[in-house]
């Protein structure tokens, strides 16, 4: 990786880039490990319960590396997109697979995506990284039950989470993500970052949005101009 | 659709052995059981040339500098796989598929690291699902018939609405492959309305291009480049732009943050170093060719000639001791081939001449006129104007101004070409002269043209006919004239009836001028009026 080389032109090393050189590689070896795990709960099927609870866990961590690099590298500029267009409705069905194999078969999830519309343009990676972290929360608070949808929404598309936890608290449904801040699942980066990614979507003037309701259970958009 | 994993064959490529095997685990968790493993893109090409392999899943960083993209482009560049191979790109940044280029030359898809088994398993079910719909497409394609394709692009995209996006991107490409620009352009627009994709403004910038609409395509690409800065499509095609209106020292400083920014790809390097070469860069242009040839080493883009230009900057520079040592390596390299033991001849005696060895210079020009004369290896117009430097220089005038006036010739629009033409002269002193050839040779391509075009509107159409072709023959690389010679052609034809073996010989003069300038802004006018001809007669459905 470059991260490493990097140095400022007198010799000595750039502190930040040296960091971010760190977490990369910190993130990639803890992919190996979540791979061995999933493989381990894959081949022997009687240690998939005990082995769920390791696995969410070595999600959520990636999951946060990625962030805190992403974060990183956009602190520099500003967060490029890959626009490209996809199907909402297989791009849930991904999130829903992903899902299930999380939560394990206590766990109902649904898909509710009947009038999509056939292809959008959005990052995929970044929203799949947005949606993944709300999806890991739902999955931490639902009783039994979470939804995972597209639906048209406002000339936009809207993604959604809704389970049927307890919802979300007063404080997060106050602060919506504005600023990392400790809410449920710790610092709260994950929501600050879903925003970020939702903002950096922008189409004919109009900006992409989280937001945060409670709807009989927790009811995490993600809309898209 | 069901996919039964158990009977593809899957290539994994990673330098990494942890990787590949954990990919390998991964993929029998959904019933591959046919998986090999390759470390590096040679040994994965040599795979590849004994089995076909249904999907291949390739890591972006392939070690010894070389990328995924780059073995991808290899691949189908040299067509060593089907277009309906799943190609799946495997990387550890997000940043990866900025830098793809043409949607037959970008991979299936790409995932980035770290993903689950039931990730992978879905994109590749959603790949092969996507290639189902786009393979009798695929077939056309391959056997050559674009229109057939184009209609099948037509079928997906009022049939299959979740293609609709990579349907019109196919369809745009395969309009400006058979010269219909206008309608490609339409598409790209199409495209842009709905959201402005890099991919998008790259094309409609390239259909601006190849209309000859210079201005408009420089500053839609300026602009790209400014907002997806590591989109280098667009720099690759802006320099191409700026270099085609003679703004070299734009093209150079174009290609040189392209190049900063992606080092490893030969076929930029290539085009950096020729530019830096004629803006008188030595320094740089070594750098390049350097690059070209320590780095192409296992690629099938290199050629015996990227020897010959890198010692040909050395000569430049005096660096004759560094000449040698790169004409020798030549030589090893490609025992018993005509084209690298002439481009090595013709660097010799260049070099010989720098020397000031004239005997020597001499004999290797003997020897490269010689090879020319009785083997007639395919030659590059870089090295066709080197070898008439080196009989000028040699005492070989006759030769070495039948050399030029060939050349330009067969390129008397083309004014990068012209430009070095003209410097070589100037260094030579002999300036005048040259200026002289250069312009005797576009006026008579000129009037030869306008004596065609009158013979034409006195009503003597067969006269104009036989003219031009008489023409082609005399200069077969001249694109402005093959494709005056196949307007005439199926002018005559629109008005005299079809005629199988005309249409035939208008129609190996259209694909002759695509094969040398697809972006000539003639091409597009002489296609569509070849369809026009053919359809009229029903030839053409």
């Amino acid at each position: 990786m470059n991260d490493t080389e990097q140095s400022n032109r007198d010799g000595a090393v750039d502190l930040n880039a040296l960091i971010a050189a760190e977490v990369h590689d910190l993130k990639n070896r803890l992919g190996q490990l979540t791979l061995s795990l999933d493989e381990l709960s894959i081949t022997y099927e009687g240690m998939a319960d005990a082995l769920r609870e390791p696995r969410n866990n070595c999600h959520l961590i990636g999951e946060s590396l990625v962030q805190i690099l992403t974060l990183y590298r956009t602190g520099q500029t500003r967060i490029a997109l890959n626009l490209e267009a996809h199907s909402p409705l297989e791009f849930i069905d991904e999130l829903k697979a992903d899902a299930e194999s999380l939560a394990g078969p206590a766990m109902r999830i649904e898909r509710k995506a009947d009038s999509t519309p056939p292809f959008w343009f959005f990052d995929r990676y970044l929203v799949d990284l947005a949606m993944a972290n709300a999806i890991h929360n739902a999955i931490k608070f639902a009783h039994e039950k979470i939804t995972l949808g597209a639906t048209p929404r406002d000339g936009g598309l809207e993604f959604f989470i809704h389970d049927d936890s307890a919802g979300f608290p007063e404080d997060v449904l106050m602060n919506q993500g504005r600023a990392p801040s400790n809410s449920r699942t710790g610092t709260g980066l994950g929501l600050y970052f879903a925003r970020a990614i939702a903002t950096a979507h922008v189409n004919n003037g109009r900006t992409g949005k989280v937001r945060l309701e409670n709807r009989d259970g927790a009811y995490f958009s993600l809309w898209l101009p | 659709m069901a996919i039964d994993f158990e009977k593809k064959r899957v290539l994994v490529i990673d330098d990494h052995p942890g990787m590949r095997s954990s990919i390998r685990t991964t993929l029998s968790h959904f019933g591959v059981v046919k998986t090999d493993m390759a470390a590096t893109a040679f040994e994965a090409a040599r795979r590849i040339r004994q089995i076909e392999y249904d999907i291949l899943i390739c890591d972006y960083n392939l070690g010894d500098g070389r990328d995924g993209q780059q073995f991808l482009e290899e691949l189908r560049l040299a067509k060593l796989i089907p277009l309906n191979t799943v190609f799946l790109m495997v990387t550890a940044e997000r940043t990866y598929e900025r830098v793809m280029s043409a949607a037959e030359l970008a991979p299936d898809d790409y995932l980035i690291k770290p993903f689950t088994a039931e990730v992978l398993r879905q994109r590749l079910i959603r790949i092969i699902e996507k290639k189902e719909a786009f393979l009798p497409a695929y077939h056309a394609m391959e056997s050559g018939n674009i229109e057939e394709a184009i209609r099948h692009c037509d079928k997906v995209i009022s049939e299959q609405p979740i293609y609709t996006v990579d349907a019109l991107r196919l369809k745009a490409e395969l309009l400006i492959a058979i010269g219909r620009v206008e309608e490609a352009q339409d598409l790209y627009e199409q495209v842009i309305a709905m959201r402005a994709v890099p991919w998008a403004r790259l094309g409609l910038a390239k259909t601006l291009f190849m209309q000859d609409k210079l201005e408009e395509a420089e500053s839609e690409l300026g602009d790209l480049c400014e907002s997806a800065p590591d989109y280098l499509a667009a720099s690759d095609l802006l320099a191409q732009v700026q270099e085609s209106q003679d703004k070299l020292a734009e093209a150079q400083a174009t290609l040189s943050r392209a190049v900063a920014k992606s080092p490893n790809t030969i076929s930029r390097q290539k085009v950096f170093g020729e530019i830096a070469l004629a803006n008188g860069d030595f320094e740089r242009a070594e750098r390049a060719f350097s690059f070209v040839v320590e780095k192409g080493l296992h690629s099938i883009l290199r050629s015996p000639e990227d020897h010959a230009r890198l010692a040909k900057v050395q000569v430049e520079q005096g660096k004759i001791k560094e000449a040698t040592t790169t004409i020798s390596n030549l030589r090893t390299e490609y025992q018993n081939n005509a084209a690298a033991e002439l481009a090595a001849s013709v660097v010799e005696s260049l070099k010989e001449t720098k020397a000031g060895n004239h005997g020597a210079a001499r004999q290797a020009l003997d020897r490269a006129l010689r090879i020319r004369l009785e083997e007639k290896p395919e030659v590059s117009d870089s090295m066709s104007l080197d070898l008439a430097h080196a009989c000028l220089a040699n005492g070989a005038e006759q030769e070495g101004e039948r050399l030029i006036t060939e050349l330009v010739d067969n390129n008397h629009d083309n004014a990068f070409l012209l430009d070095r033409t003209r410097q070589l002269f100037r260094r030579l002193g002999r300036e005048e002269e040259g200026e002289r050839l250069v312009q005797q040779s576009v006026k008579n391509a000129v009037s030869l043209n306008n004596q065609a075009v009158m013979l034409a509107k006195a009503g003597d159409l067969a006269g104009a006919v036989d003219m031009l072709c008489e023409a082609v023959r005399r200069m077969p690389n001249n694109v402005q004239i093959l494709l005056n010679a196949a307007q005439a052609i199926l002018t005559l034809l629109s008005q005299d009836g079809w005629d199988v073996d005309k249409a035939a010989e208008a129609e190996d003069y259209i694909r002759q001028a695509r094969d040398r300038r697809v972006d000539h802004p003639k091409l597009p006018k002489v296609t569509a009026l070849y369809r026009e001809v053919a359809h009229k007669y029903g030839v053409l459905r």
